[in-house]
């Protein structure tokens, strides 16, 4: 029989299926993001997260039959000083969130600043256009770079000083001074900010790249692009000296694309998995502003997190409420609670976690006017 | 736990097989569907107060996962990205695909409120007025947006199915 000639629910009936993976819903979770909206801020933990993590029957992380979870821990927003800026981007912070660095009046044009709050006071504001700090260790030692990537940055004692290595990048830094970034494009590593960078290895064709995370094993995580190839790939310098790509996991039947790291914590590397989704041909409506486009493919990015030990890699979940700052405790989602001085619908986003998943740093972006108004999350 | 959360986690632990079903056939992702229950029941949670001792809690319930289905495709989750050339698993179904997974595809491509709408009523049976009500909008409306996504999705299931070779919608 043709798919004309059946009837609606004839036609439909191959799609009566279940769920074709174990499920991920998680009670627990929901009644605590509930909660939150409830109250609208985050309060002491209820009670039933208290009787579920107890190990009652009920609740938990449905998918799995062990012990229920540890309650997520209780987060408290606190908006930070502004020194009489309209609009500050936060751009990094040290693993216990002590120190928070944000770049204000960031618009492209602007002459911006980099602004350094250390316990929720601002400690300096240096009139450095383009410059933003992106890590700090837990003693106030800052790196960064311009805009153009032309320079990378160490900040210390209130002054910021330019690295060794010309056209260069500075991305993170760990609690041994060890700072990872890009010289030339290439992924690269100064042992501590007085000394010269040391090229990282990479494979051969490797036409641009950069170190984005360190650990403080030393384990590093970073992008290359090879032989000028969209997407670009996620590449792991390990602490032994081994190093090599991450082998991409299957999702769905399909191989991912690519995979975007954005954080790494506790032997896990957070990011999302780049997944291609479908391809509309040239002639759509977006095919007239991409002169010699042929077509658009769409990806979609799915978060998931990747075990450096073992290779494992986890599908994640994605916030409930999707307006709110998020990130990952394990392999659970923790929303925060909004800037309690916003007055207007707004977007969140945690720009940088601590390394204890107890504190965040980030930033509004009101729905209308488009400022940034940093708010720092502390988390017990 | 008080008398209230423990109702909420009863009923909730007993719902969630029919909303993950349903969340699957609205959506047909697995962990998309379980991200569109864990929204709709986060919501449930804060509602529960007012809403677990009234009538229709199974409509409320639903309702809200079909308008986080509907909000979710309208915020849009999928990046676009320039590219120049057709990637390998890029297109239509592959020819000979089985009848699920072409019948998945043409519904991916008829707008989401005429997916919802298809999916209620010839799915989970609902009657016209059941699904006007979930998807908020007239009776009317939803005889239309079935016609309409029907001769849609029957038209792509025609093409992708037939043997020529211009058969990329």
């Amino acid at each position: 029989m043709s798919y004309l000639e059946k009837g609606p629910t004839e036609l439909f009936a191959p799609l009566d299926a279940e769920p074709d993976a174990p499920s991920r819903v998680d009670i627990v979770a929901a009644m605590a993001t509930g909660r939150r909206h409830k109250r609208g801020r985050v309060a002491a933990a209820g009670a039933a997260v208290v009787a579920l993590a107890g190990g009652t029957a009920i609740g938990g992380t449905l998918a799995f039959s062990g012990a229920a979870p540890e309650p997520l821990p209780d987060c408290v927003a606190v908006p930070l000083p502004m020194a009489g800026f309209s609009s500050i981007d936060v751009t990094g912070a040290d693993p216990s969130g002590r120190y928070i660095a944000g770049q204000a009046d960031p618009v492209w044009g602007q002459k911006s600043s980099v602004v350094v709050w250390r316990d929720h006071e601002i400690v300096d504001v240096l009139r450095r256009p383009g410059v933003l700090l992106s890590d700090f260790t837990s003693r106030g030692v800052g790196v960064g770079r311009d805009a153009e990537q032309r320079r990378a940055y160490v900040y210390r004692d209130g002054k910021l000083a330019t690295l060794d290595g010309g056209p260069a990048a500075a991305f993170a830094v760990n609690e041994d001074g060890v700072i990872v970034g890009s010289v030339g494009d290439r992924p690269a590593r100064w042992a501590a900010a007085g000394a010269a960078p040391t090229p990282l290895p990479v494979p051969s064709g490797v036409t641009r790249g950069a170190a984005t995370e360190i650990t403080d094993d030393g384990t590093i995580v970073g992008w290359l692009e090879i032989d000028d190839k969209f997407p670009r790939q996620a590449y792991l310098w390990r602490a032994d000296g081994t190093h090599g790509p991450l082998t991409l996991p299957t999702v769905d039947g399909e191989r991912a694309v690519g995979f975007e790291a954005e954080s790494i914590r506790d032997g896990w590397i957070y990011g999302q998995i780049r997944v291609l989704d479908k391809v509309v041909t040239a002639g759509g409506p977006s095919a007239s502003t991409a002169p010699g486009v042929t077509s658009l493919t769409a990806f979609k990015d799915l978060p998931f997190r990747y075990e450096v030990a073992t290779g494992r890699w986890d599908r994640l979940s994605r916030p409930a409420d999707r307006s709110r700052a998020f990130f990952y405790v394990g392999d659970r989602v923790l929303s925060l609670p909004p800037n309690p001085e916003a007055d207007e619908p707004t977007y969140y986003t945690a720009d940088t976690v601590g390394e204890d998943g107890r504190s965040a740093a980030g930033d509004d972006n009101a729905v209308s006017g488009g400022l940034f108004r940093p708010v720092s999350w502390q988390c017990e | 736990m008080n008398p209230s959360d423990a109702d909420y986690v009863a009923y909730v632990q007993g719902r969630i097989p029919a909303l993950r079903r349903l969340a699957y056939h609205l959506c047909g992702d697995a962990h998309h569907a379980d991200d569109l229950v864990q929204e709709t029941i986060a919501k449930l949670y804060t509602a529960w107060s007012r809403i677990s001792a009234a009538d229709g809690l199974d409509q409320y319930t639903r309702t809200t996962l079909v308008r986080a289905f509907l909000d979710d495709r309208r915020r849009g989750w999928w990046r676009v990205r320039l590219f120049d050339a057709v990637p390998e698993h890029a297109g239509p179904p592959p020819s000979g695909a089985e009848d699920r997974v072409l019948l998945r595809a043409a519904l991916d491509k008829v707008p989401p409120r005429q997916q919802a709408v298809l999916v209620l009523r010839f799915l989970h049976d609902l009657p016209v007025a059941e699904v006007a009500r979930l998807v908020g909008c007239s009776e009317g409306t939803v005889k239309s947006q079935t016609a309409h996504g029907l001769a849609t999705m029957r038209r792509l299931l025609v093409t992708w199915s037939s043997p020529s070779p211009d058969r990329v919608p």
